[in-house]
């Protein structure tokens, strides 16, 4: 064994608390990018038994493998962070270590493997604690949905993705090693000396208040800008995406730039009232928040994505559901719902799935439907088929084939034009194929009004027209009847009866209900309820979400203990003082209890800023681009979504102090606990 | 006269793995108020211990420490913290000062600990910076002040509760002879002015030299003392070298 890799491995044991809990951190990334594919592959196996049912539901596993990756690899890119605290802490508190270590003729090469070895072990432990925590957390979060949801009732059981299991595993190796890879360098350019003078700690650091200005001057022109002008009013997708993300992303740079000034003025700013509140433990609390400023912000920057993306995602959630997705069947099913047949009885959730071998409804049953209403309702046979060009999100979002005279008939639910017109399209339509798009989609293939897309079908390719571009049901793309011989549909997996008023509906629902009945295998469902469903089924999807982000809550909490550890370790001497002087251990207690407090709660707000900045940055930007809502109220919309989010910062806002406060109460205990001379020695315990 | 701080019988034992070292073997003293006593001896030979377990920073194996007739290990946590607060000043060696504060704030830490009113503990740090002669120093850290100003803010908050005794572990051992003869002029003052009691632990005979008395120690115990008036350097590590033999 090489000398590096045994005293890495004496480190390791050495400062075992420490290693544990960087390893749960990079764990808890790996669990839920595993748990991702695991969740996403469960709903996938259970409603995919058919063509039809895989067409209708296959985005649904695969936009929830895209979104909790995406979680997966926020809680990993906090466990990086947690890395790079600890690491850069542990070489400070090494300093004396290091340098005896090159006194005695150690390279620094040596020192650079030495502490990449501990990364990389690190990195392995917590891998291998993923995996299996992957699968405890999916199955976990699975019976939690089976029993809270309507929809969501019933999953299939997936073998574990080997491939997945050592890409999650690999990426959490690779984290810790290029986490630690900076403050290793760090370590190498220590001297030998350094093992003859002691550690001083540090007095207070003043922050580069110019860069917070000019970060303030940015946000400010900023918001400004979309506050005159939302870009979300004339921009189109992609820019809208792309414009997005460059806002978004300077906007994050802006509070990273201010985030040391933030510190350093909420701490002089509290240092007279916690004074007063607390004496000398407010005090001095206040004034280790103007310390050791890369302790500091790291720590309330871990505690800050947590936060930071629990309130995004909700925003964002409720941007495209409640705004977005729903906008035009809110108000046109509660004027006058509509009715429909399926194949299936949805109000039993993804039990209505077993034993699924067919997903169509009868031939001839539209026909019956159309003889029983007459002209007292607009009739729309749906089918559904997987069109990649046409996809809304990823490349397996459902498409409609329908018949677009009885879209017209039936009203702004299926589709309403933002641009071109009825008569234009109905005559492509006559020619041939027609496609009627959202933006995205459209876009997605750089093609505009009256320009061709191809489509892939089962049977070879099919050339079809765009014949109007605007907001379609749930953003799914409608490709005109012409579609129906292309993808060789027998029948169709819904019908829609669409009653032209309230009166009618009431004349025709128990004819058809009757009519239902006769049928073995058809249900017959209120279009509001189903609407209604599928809403109760986004919000299962909202609570998969909850569960994969509380661990990212658990990893910055992790991540809290440990720089709270660490930091407590290396004042130790400042503690034996401060006992020395008469301080009881009640109030030494105090100060490292209110630091994590303070931290918890500034952590918390610009989690919440970050957050809520996010959600209001990508709906102005956005502002309906993607379904193109036509004079879309951007701002409205913004501060809509914004608020379940804030409510949710709220909550973080009023639960991550108790957090910090209870992660820096553990190694506080342990500090006053000790002797005050054992505290005033210059050896150092590893944490 | 009644001493203000007496160590008897007094033994320290530290466990180091499977072996027992042992500090102080049975140690007795006494010091009279107002006494400036400088304790010498051999690294290892236990001064710095004694120091500790004299000023309630660690806790005797057997023995006793009487502080104003009161035996400090029949204190509970809470009285010994409020003793070493109000009635014990210590001076390290390493100035042990608080970076964040102010030389004030550090002079202040005995009574802001104590929760005294702003306006008291105030003046008082003033009063004890003023003494030390760093009156226009008071809004400095410790990072802008020089090793001997940081030993005399030290100084100055061992004093600030008027303690019973000043307990000094070699405060010179880390300055300038300058700097050095400052506070040790300091600590001369403050036993002829204020009738401080004061113990110092130094390997310096010129500055035990400074002293009423010199205790020697070695291996734990009480070997020797030697007493002015007059004492001399010279005396002093003729003392030594005779102990030696």
């Amino acid at each position: 064994m090489s000398p590096s890799l045994r005293l890495a491995l004496r480190n390791l044991r050495r400062s075992w608390r420490r290693s544990a809990l960087t390893a749960l951190a990079v764990g808890a990334g790996v669990a839920t990018l595993v748990a991702a594919d695991l969740i996403s592959r469960s709903v996938t196996e259970e409603i995919a038994r058919t063509a039809e049912s895989e067409a209708i539901t296959a985005f649904m596993s695969e936009q929830m493998n895209v979104g909790l990756t995406v979680v997966g690899l926020v809680v990993m890119a906090g466990a990086g962070l947690l890395t790079f605290n600890a690491f850069a802490m542990a070489v400070t508190q090494r300093r004396e270590d290091l340098g005896r270590l090159r006194a005695a003729g150690m390279a620094r090469r040596q020192v650079l493997q030495m502490i990449l070895a501990e990364a990389a072990l690190i990195g392995a432990a917590g891998a291998a604690l993923g995996a299996l925590g992957g699968i405890g957390l999916s199955r976990a979060l699975i019976n939690l949905v089976q029993q809270t949801s309507e929809l969501f009732n019933r999953f299939g059981s997936p073998p574990v993705s080997i491939p997945r299991l050592l890409w999650a595993g690999a990426l959490g190796v690779i984290v810790a090693l290029i986490s630690a890879w900076f403050p290793a360098r760090r370590a190498t350019a220590i001297s030998p000396l350094a093992a003859l003078r002691p550690t001083e700690t540090g007095g207070f650091e003043r922050p580069a208040h110019r860069l917070a200005l000019a970060g303030l001057v940015v946000a400010a022109g900023m918001w400004g800008y979309l506050a005159v002008d939302p870009p979300g009013l004339w921009i189109l997708p992609p820019w809208s995406n792309v414009l997005s993300m460059a806002l978004g992303a300077l906007w994050l740079l802006c509070l990273l730039l201010a985030l040391p000034s933030a510190i350093d003025l909420a701490a002089r700013a509290l240092r007279r009232p916690l004074t007063r509140i607390l004496g000398v433990s407010g005090r001095l609390a206040c004034d280790n928040l103007r310390r050791a400023r890369s302790r500091v912000v790291f720590t309330v920057l871990t505690l800050a994505v947590a936060v930071g993306m629990i309130v995004g995602v909700t925003g964002y959630l409720a941007y495209w559901f409640d705004e977005l997705f729903y906008r035009t069947s809110e108000v046109v099913l509660q004027e006058n719902p509509g009715l429909g047949f399926f194949p299936i009885n949805i109000d039993a959730g993804l039990a209505g799935y077993t034993g699924l071998t067919d997903f169509t409804l009868p031939e001839g049953l539209a026909g019956e439907v159309a003889s029983i209403v007459g002209e007292r309702a607009a009739v729309v046979e749906s089918f559904f088929v997987l069109a990649p060009e046409l996809s809304f999100l990823g490349d397996r979002y459902f498409s409609y084939v329908l018949d677009p005279r009885s879209i017209r008939e039936s009203g702004p639910l299926l589709f309403s034009f933002t641009y071109g017109n009825w008569d234009r399209a109905l005559e492509i339509a006559d020619r041939g194929c027609a496609l009627l798009l959202t933006p995205t989609v459209a876009a997605r293939n750089h093609a505009w009004l009256e320009d061709t897309i191809r489509v892939t079908t089962p049977h070879g390719s099919l050339d079809c027209t765009i014949a109007g571009i605007g907001p379609t049901f749930v953003g799914a793309s409608i490709i005109s009847d012409a579609g129906i011989d292309a993808f060789g549909l027998q029948a169709p997996v819904g019908i829609n009866v669409f009653p032209r008023t309230p009166a009618d509906r009431a004349a025709i629902f128990p004819e058809l209900e009757a009519l239902a009945g006769r049928h073995e295998g058809v249900w017959m469902m209120d279009l509001a309820r189903l609407t209604q469903i599928q809403r109760e089924g986004m919000k299962s999807v909202g609570t998969v979400m909850d569960g994969m982000l509380l661990l990212a809550v658990f990893s910055a909490a992790l991540g809290v203990v440990n720089t709270a550890a660490i930091g407590t370790s290396e004042r130790r001497r400042e503690l034996g003082i401060l006992r020395a002087a008469g301080a009881d251990r009640a109030q030494v207690s105090r100060i490292l209890i209110t630091e994590g407090l303070l931290m918890g709660v500034l952590g918390a707000l610009i989690g919440t800023l970050a957050g809520v900045g996010l959600v209001v940055v990508y709906v102005v930007t956005s502002a309906g681009a993607p379904f193109g809502y036509p004079d879309f109220p951007a701002w409205p919309a913004a501060l809509s979504s914004a608020q379940p989010a804030l409510l949710r910062g709220a909550v973080a806002a009023l639960a991550a102090p108790f957090l910090t406060a209870a992660a820096a109460w553990l190694p506080a205990r342990r500090a006053v606990r000790a002797p005050v001379m054992e505290n005033l020695a210059e050896a150092r315990r590893g944490w | 006269m009644e001493p203000i701080i007496a160590a008897k019988d007094l033994q320290k034992h530290y466990p180091m793995g499977e072996v027992v070292v042992e500090a102080l073997r049975g140690l007795n003293l006494t010091v009279r108020p107002g006494e400036f006593v400088a304790i010498m001896g051999p690294s290892g030979s236990g001064k710095s211990t004694l120091l500790h377990l004299l000023g309630g920073l660690e806790v005797a194996s057997s023995g006793e420490v009487r502080l104003r007739q009161q035996s400090l290990s029949a204190l509970g946590e809470r009285d010994l913290t409020l003793m070493r607060r109000r009635k014990i000043g210590v001076v390290f060696q390493f100035f042990n000062l608080l970076p964040t504060m102010t030389a004030e704030e550090n002079v202040a830490l005995p009574l802001l600990l104590d929760g005294r009113p702003a306006r008291e503990t105030s003046a008082r740090a003033a009063e004890a910076l003023g003494w030390v002669g760093l009156a226009e120093r008071r809004r400095h850290t410790p990072d802008r002040l020089s090793g001997g100003e940081q030993q005399r803010v030290a100084l100055a908050r061992a004093l600030i509760t008027r303690p019973d005794v000043v307990l000094a572990d070699e405060p010179t051992g880390n300055l300038d002879s300058a700097s050095g003869e400052q506070v040790l002029d300091l600590l001369r003052r403050a036993c002829l002015e204020k009738g401080q009691t004061v113990l110092m632990v130094t390997h310096d005979p010129a500055a035990a030299a400074r002293t009423d008395r010199v205790v020697f120690l070695r291996d734990g115990r009480v070997i020797d003392e030697v007493r002015g008036p007059g004492l001399t350097p010279e005396a002093i590590v003729h003392a030594q070298a005779r102990l030696k033999d």
